[in-house]
């Protein structure tokens, strides 16, 4: 998808998606849990397989490309850094949440729902990389098969 | 782009041409696409081993039993005190943002290579020296976890910054592959997509591994988590030397020396603070670090709390003792069931 859609908007859609994917999950956790623990488990399968959509690449991707040269490794670990203290904090809040929400996960997946979508909103007002070209041309000088993509000017 | 970008640009454009033959182009990149892959693969299993490595470690060094001291004495099997788990696994984190703040303005003052071969270097030893962690018997179980947790944080140092630096270092390699190895600054980004895809067998590597060793039936508690823990000083020290070697090849040597400071203005910390003085700069930063900010939030917080989801679908699946082989068979399977499930996921 990526490579058809580019890094930004592959980024936007991907976040969209895990929205959907978290909202829906949300939505049937009790009910379809409740009548059949092997359903849950296959549709709760399903869901994740749809969280690994985009975003995972494009967020290991899009700094090296948001940042020049000399000084993009360093701010590529600062990005690397802030993700970080999210999953620190996603991992020490989400359980406390679902506990003082009387044991209820549907709370905790509209939360994740909702983050999903605040990424959507950001990535499409602050992510800076449209000089990526993307294109499907043959490199003459060396591979005449071997596709040239993803080439972006910095 | 404004002004203040051009200029940073152009501080840090080639002054020289290097003339390197096609084969040595291609040996470099390759070495350097299995590095950066290799070292994705670290990433992801020495974050996981450790959840693994709880599980199993409760069978034989249960701090509830600290007063009995004796490992055959766990009588509370599965049980362990609040604190080890949230510290065993937080400390990893913790290390990981260290490491992507100080090795990550390496990358950029040394050269890609060297700070890349430092952070596997670092996870080596910690994963090696958490995996050999005294006492081997009759000792407190508190001060097996110290060592292994002093050590998880040293891996984690390593382990962060393996994150910036492969992904920039695949993307500039290929980038510069594609043009013959003509330093033109142009980025590849599907090398550091290809790279990062082998974080997936990473995640599942330590599942399989916790499913093998419980196979075998004689096999200790003991050996299993060492077994598991050390496992990941493998991978991380065949990427140090393949570094290296990339390194030590003059090809990489000249065309690093965009990255160090002979070519380019001696004052790292100076560009920085001019590149973040600009707003258009602050608004990069912003899109580059906050979209993954919020999705880690979710992924990594759904992903602890994974086990408890599959318990809630699943009704207790666990008996009293979380540790006996039979449970870790079927959370291990159930595990790699779901992880296996992503991959098309992750493909697409």
């Amino acid at each position: 998808m990526i490579p058809k859609t580019g890094y930004k908007k592959g980024q936007f859609y991907s976040f969209i998606i895990h929205s959907v994917a978290l909202a829906v999950i949300a939505i049937f956790f009790h009910l379809i849990s409740t009548k059949s623990s092997k359903g849950m488990f296959a549709f709760y399968t399903l869901m994740s397989c749809f969280l690994q959509i985009g975003v995972q690449i494009t967020t290991f991707s899009i700094p090296s490309a948001s940042f020049p040269t000399n000084v993009r490794v360093t701010l590529n670990g600062l990005s690397c850094a802030i993700a970080k203290v999210g999953a620190l904090l996603g991992g020490s809040i989400l359980y406390p949440i679902y506990l003082r929400s009387g044991e209820n996960w549907t709370i905790v997946l509209v939360l994740c729902s909702f983050l999903a979508a605040i990424g959507a909103v950001v990535t499409h007002y602050f992510v800076d990389i449209e000089d990526i070209i993307i294109k499907e041309a043959p490199d003459n000088n060396k591979n005449n098969d071997r596709k040239e993509s993803e080439l972006s000017r910095i | 782009m404004s002004n203040s970008d051009a200029n940073i640009l152009n501080s840090s454009s080639f002054s020289t041409t290097t003339s390197t033959s096609n084969n040595d182009n291609n040996k470099n990149w390759s070495l350097s696409n299995i590095s950066t892959a290799l070292s994705n693969f670290v990433i992801q299993y020495n974050y996981g081993s450790m959840s693994c490595a709880l599980l199993i470690m409760s069978a034989s060094v249960c701090t509830y039993n600290d007063d009995i001291k004796l490992y055959s004495d766990c009588e509370l099997m599965g049980e362990q005190k609040e604190w080890v788990e949230p510290t065993a696994n937080s400390i990893v984190y913790l290390g990981s943002i260290i490491g992507q703040l100080t090795l990550g303005f390496c990358g950029d003052y040394f050269g890609r290579t060297i700070a890349l071969a430092i952070a596997l270097f670092l996870t080596t030893i910690g994963a090696f020296f958490s995996a050999v962690a005294p006492p081997y018997n009759n000792e407190k179980a508190v001060s097996i976890y110290a060592v292994i947790i002093f050590f998880r944080f040293i891996m984690g140092i390593g382990v962060g910054a393996i994150f910036p630096l492969t992904a920039t270092k695949a993307d500039e390699d290929a980038g510069r592959e594609q043009t013959n190895g003509n330093p033109e600054k142009k980025l590849n980004l599907i090398a550091a997509s290809w790279s990062y895809f082998w974080q997936m067998p990473g995640i599942l590597a330590p599942w399989v591994l916790t499913f093998l060793l419980n196979l075998n039936k004689n096999s200790s508690a003991s050996a299993n988590w060492r077994c598991l823990l050390g496992f990941g000083a493998i991978p991380s020290g065949i990427c140090t030397v393949l570094l290296v070697i990339e390194y030590l090849s003059s090809d990489v040597k000249s065309s690093e020396k965009l990255l160090t400071r002979e070519t380019v203005s001696q004052n790292t910390w100076g560009e920085l603070k001019e590149y973040m003085s600009n707003r258009s700069s602050q608004y990069k930063l912003i899109g580059a670090s906050m979209p993954w900010f919020l999705f880690d939030f979710y992924i990594y917080g759904l992903g602890l709390v994974s086990g408890y989801i599959l318990i809630s679908i699943n009704g207790s699946t666990k008996d009293s003792n979380v540790s006996s082989a039979a449970n870790l068979l079927l959370i291990s399977y159930e595990e790699i069931i779901l992880l296996v499930s992503t991959i098309p996921g992750t493909i697409l």
